[in-house]
């Protein structure tokens, strides 16, 4: 989801996604790096994403990836199932559910 | 063959473009990210190792986008299995419908074949006759035929190896023969007898069954036949 979320706007590289989520996240979701192109490449055979190769910012070729239609109906029914549950969870931890019952 | 290579070839290419395209594109990475670790003001080696600590193992990656793109080793097995299936069927359903070449020849139009001093009998329908003549040649024309074409082996050759020896004559004209025999009693009949592949292996088995024990060359399968054929005597008895 946060992957397809990076590649909203433009289309990016391996590398760009994993900084796009670390300054997005403030620098708390810093995971292994490389755990995201064998989730990239799943994207790219269920078609949420595409690919190509072009030159890169500082002239190096590079894959790009890019969000399909597929990917963004996919990302928009994702996003409002993590809001529910997000918020559900939120509920809970809040305790503010368990105020009202007593 | 050429079409499983082509298969093998497919598997292989798909498989190595794939593998350079995503060692393309790790490597990308790597780099990006030492470069980022130069510029923080890490040493190159330093940045090196940093990079790939953040990244994870290289290999296991490649391996696993690589399983995600191609075809997967289960895939391929079953393909190849398969593959397999289909020749290996094929060529057994081939092998059962149509005689092959170095097949074909091993025919007789008799079950048994037997030599008696200068006779030559043979048994037709599970009856004993004194062979006449085949398709008009006498038996001793047939005789010296095979004596020219195979020598000291020409007993074995008639015996076995009949339809060869009548081509050596000229005397076939397809794989129904026409055969003078006099029975027990004296009486000459002609019967139009079809060559085939079973009366052939009734006519070897047969010899082997009556050569002497310590000579068989496969003592063990022809006493199983031996029991089998006693045994069902027997049981018609």
């Amino acid at each position: 989801m946060m992957i397809l979320q990076t590649l909203g706007n433009q289309a990016r590289h391996g590398y760009s996604i994993t900084r796009k989520i670390l300054s997005e996240s403030e620098g708390i979701l810093n995971v292994e790096e490389g755990s995201l192109y064998p989730a990239l490449h799943r994207m790219e055979k269920k078609n949420l994403v595409s690919s190509h190769w072009e030159r890169s910012e500082n002239n190096r070729k590079a894959k790009f990836y890019s969000i399909t239609d597929e990917g963004r109906v996919h990302l928009s029914k994702r996003k409002t199932s993590w809001q529910r549950a997000s918020a559900a969870v939120n509920l809970v931890m809040s305790g503010k559910t368990e105020n009202k019952a007593s | 063959m050429n079409m499983f290579k082509r298969i093998l070839h497919l598997f292989v290419r798909q498989d190595s473009q794939h593998r350079k395209e995503i060692e393309a594109e790790l490597a990308f990475h790597l780099e990006q990210a030492q470069r980022d670790y130069e510029i923080k003001g890490y040493s190159i080696a330093q940045s090196r190792e940093k990079a790939h600590q953040q990244f994870g193992d290289v290999q296991k990656i490649a391996i696993q986008c690589l399983h995600v793109n191609g075809i997967s080793p289960l895939e391929k097995l079953i393909i190849v299995a398969l593959v397999g299936c289909v020749f290996i069927g094929g060529f057994w359903f081939v092998s059962s419908s149509v005689q092959m070449p170095w097949e074909w020849k091993k025919v007789s139009p008799f079950e048994a074949v037997e030599w008696k001093q200068q006779r030559v009998n043979v048994s037709v329908d599970e009856k004993w006759y004194k062979l006449e003549s085949i398709n008009g040649y006498s038996l001793s024309q047939i005789l010296s035929s095979s004596k020219r074409q195979y020598h000291e082996k020409w007993k074995k050759r008639f015996i076995e190896d009949i339809y060869e020896v009548l081509e050596g004559l000229d005397a076939l004209t397809g794989m129904v023969v026409e055969v003078e025999m006099r029975t027990t009693e004296g009486v000459l009949e002609k019967k139009s007898l079809t060559m085939t592949t079973e009366k052939r292996a009734k006519t070897w088995l047969h010899v082997k069954l009556s050569e002497p024990e310590s000579q068989r060359k496969y003592p063990h399968l022809l006493k199983v036949r031996e029991y089998t054929q006693k045994n069902s005597s027997k049981e018609q008895g």
